[in-house]
């Protein structure tokens, strides 16, 4: 069962098999595995059990209950956005359900550094196709394009570059448009309607509004997790939970997985937890164009550009990954706009806007350290060679748009910079600086914070996802990832997330 | 939470997380933040300030005596952009020069703090009808109530434990 603050009335104590902590992406199958295989699960959720009926549809309802810090988290210098979920279901519950596998390029880089015997093309492959299957992922087709993701296709194909249509896991999708604000309709086959549900039917419990404090480790081994519950508006601490546990998985999500780590003090002798952190930077271009497009209707991202993106030659140093970009008043409002008259001119056009964010596979290293009890701090700032790729991606960006019919496309700098013809903008957006506090950088793919690799000398876990200097304790996230992937981590998380837990199983 | 003085805090001087000082500063941002509008009331003002206040609940006691400090740097720093009085004695179109001073300032601080306000005032803004209707947006699509596939509803009612159920042993 999932039980939230309301049923926790004294401080409590659980016994299980397995500890889960966190339920997206990663930790949901890693729950739903051992159950499957007959083990006992308590699985820590800090984010609230949110159901179709909670959603709200509106911005200043749904950011704090669906994301950690109501959507404000952070670089510590506040440079770069860093949205990451919250919830039973984790990122999966906002999320916009695009389906990319990690490509074999990126698997093969790894293999090549790390070894990662345990994960070779064929079984990283049958996992994938798994996952896929249990998601019900399926490919879009010309229907599902709203306006803005047509102009996408539209502006790429006029201009001879590639692209396509994504795969998704939704079904019964009737094209509402608040997917980043939680699905009421119940269209989207995330980690809560798929594994926690399988978890939850086959025993496991849920502890939701609880937050993982430390793992508790004697020696070696880790013996379990203490936690507490906190108000979910407040914050405030309620009750302890302490879980007794013979494994532990921490699957909390690239930020707060190496911060728990680092807070219970495992051992750590290359001092690598948190120090190999990539985001996926994104940023935006806008433009408005002659007639309604109505972009925050219909799937959000449903096409994508790739003439920025070649992930299996590095030599040609493609890594910009172009998409369409919008979201709700609010959203748009603070990124695109400026204020009073200047934020009324924009949003007048609010119809007729459309947007496309390149987000680039980041060379960038950054890291994440604990911050307090419950929060994480994040250094990281886009180097010279991932800005270039930024800037790209505006001019590539802005260049579709116009070819797409755009009347006037925007780079929302604190002094936007406005073009309105193909040969302006090589000269405008081409050499634009990408500075801090300057323009919107945003990241929703947090990764590789916590790595995987066969030498525990160069990575943090065994390609079975196991802590290398505990026995039994293990990661199931994106922080397993050597590197950035370069596209959305979602099939990859899964797919890793049954392959921990197998693996656990195997040990339980 | 700092104390700001001499402040019109009428409406603001009971909020929870800022001050009466910090509120007062405030709802002179958001007034100079939104789209202008003749006829939007003191009331209205305050309304979003006191929305603001409360989205602040649960915030890291850091951020949130940063806020403090980014309105009493706003508010007594005018004469950075050439100005002789404090932000919220100034007439509205010198408010709008001094945030504008911040918005594109060299200073990548005060970009910063103007780009955390400005994403507070958008916030409290965009939440009803009347300001949807500004942007030709028809807001949320189930104004009367939730009309959710029922199936679905019963099935993830069925994953919540009990209201009286308590999870595992006493301590
Ligand atoms: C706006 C947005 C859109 C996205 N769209 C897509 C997309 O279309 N396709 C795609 O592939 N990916 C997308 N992603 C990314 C994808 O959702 C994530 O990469 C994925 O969910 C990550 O899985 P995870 O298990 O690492 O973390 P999460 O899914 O974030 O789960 C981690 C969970 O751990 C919990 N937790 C954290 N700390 C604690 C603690 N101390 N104790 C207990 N619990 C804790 C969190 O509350 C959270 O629920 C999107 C992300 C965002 C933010
Ligand atoms: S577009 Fe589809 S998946 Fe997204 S919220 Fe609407 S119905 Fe749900």
């Amino acid at each position: 069962m999932i039980f939230g603050a309301d049923h926790v009335r004294s401080d409590r104590v659980l016994e299980a098999d397995l500890c889960v902590v966190g339920s997206g992406a990663g930790g949901a199958p890693v729950a739903a595995e051992a159950v499957a295989a007959g083990k006992s699960v308590v699985v820590l959720e800090a984010g609230r059990f949110w159901r179709p009926k909670d959603f709200t549809q509106l911005e200043h309802e749904m950011f704090p209950r669906l994301f950690h810090e109501k959507g404000g988290r952070a670089t510590r210098d506040k440079a770069v956005k860093v949205h990451q979920g919250k919830g039973v279901g984790g990122s999966t519950l906002h999320n916009i359900n695009l389906c990319k596998p990690l490509p074999m390029a990126i698997l093969r880089h790894w293999k090549a550094e790390h070894g990662l015997e345990a994960l070779d093309e064929a079984t990283a492959t049958a996992l994938f196709d798994e996952v896929e299957t249990r998601l019900g992922v399926t490919t879009l087709t010309d229907n599902d394009l709203n306006h803005n993701n047509r102009v996408l296709k539209e502006g790429a194909e006029a201009l001879g570059y590639p692209g396509g249509f994504l795969r998704h896991n939704r079904t019964g999708c009737m094209g509402s448009g608040f997917c980043e604000l939680g699905c009421p309709f119940d269209a989207k086959n995330n980690a809560l309607k798929v594994f926690i549900a399988d978890a939850v039917a086959g025993g496991a419990t849920v502890l939701a509004d609880t937050w993982a404090v430390r793992v508790t480790l004697d020696g070696r081994r880790a013996t379990g997790v203490e936690a507490v519950v906190r108000h979910p508006d407040t914050g405030a601490t309620l009750h302890r939970v302490t879980v007794k546990a013979k494994a532990v998985c921490v699957s909390a999500s690239a930020t707060a997985t190496p911060s728990l780590l680092r807070r219970s003090g495992v051992d750590d002798p290359g001092a690598l937890i948190g120090s190999r952190l990539h985001l996926h930077p994104g940023t935006a271009v806008a433009a408005v164009f002659d007639r309604d497009l109505d972009s925050w209707q219909g799937i959000p991202q449903s096409w994508e550009c790739t003439e920025l993106l070649d992930l299996e030659d590095e030599s040609k140093d493609l890594r910009c990954w172009l998409i369409a970009a919008f979201a709700h008043p609010a959203g748009v409002g603070s990124i695109l706009a400026g204020f009073g008259a200047d934020h009324a001119r924009w949003m007048k056009d609010f119809k007729r806007i459309a947007a496309i964010s390149p987000m680039v596979h980041d060379h960038t290293v950054g890291r994440v350290d604990p911050r307090g009890d419950f929060g994480v701090s994040i250094d990281y700032w886009p180097d010279e060679a991932d800005r270039a790729q930024l800037r790209r991606g505006l001019v590539e960006g802005a260049r579709i748009l116009l070819a797409a019919g755009a009347a006037r496309v925007v780079v929302p700098l604190s002094t936007p910079v406005e073009v309105t013809s193909a040969d302006e903008v090589d000269r405008l957006i081409g050499s634009i600086p990408i500075e801090r506090h300057d323009i919107d950088i945003t990241a929703v793919h947090p990764m590789s914070s916590v790595w995987m690799g066969d030498d525990p000398a160069t990575s943090c876990c065994d390609s079975r996802g196991r802590y290398h200097h505990a026995d039994n304790l293990f990661v199931a996230d994106t922080s397993l990832y050597p590197t950035s992937i370069g596209i959305p981590p979602q099939i990859t998380t899964y797919a890793m997330g049954l392959h921990v837990g197998r693996a656990i199983v195997a040990t339980l | 939470m700092l104390r700001l003085g001499f402040h019109d805090t009428a409406g603001v001087d009971d909020l929870e997380h800022l001050s009466a000082g910090g509120g007062s500063v405030l709802r002179s941002v958001v007034d100079t933040v939104l789209p202008p509008d003749a006829n939007r009331s003191r009331e209205k003002l305050t309304e979003h300030v006191r929305f603001i206040d409360g989205y602040l609940v649960g915030m890291d006691p850091a951020d949130l005596a940063q806020l403090g400090w980014l309105l009493f740097g706003l508010e007594h720093g005018t004469i950075l952009a050439g100005k002789l009085r404090r932000f919220t004695r100034l007439p509205p179109a010198d408010r709008a020069d001094v945030l504008q001073e911040w918005r594109t300032s060299s200073i990548g601080l005060r970009r910063l703090g103007y780009r955390s306000l400005a994403a507070l005032g958008i916030l409290a803004f965009y939440r009803d009808d009347e300001a949807f209707a500004t942007i030709g947006y028809p807001g949320p699509l189930m104004r009367e109530g939730w009309v959710g596939p029922a199936e679905a509803a019963a099935r993830y009612d069925a994953l919540l434990a009990p209201a009286d159920a308590e999870p595992g042993s006493a301590a």
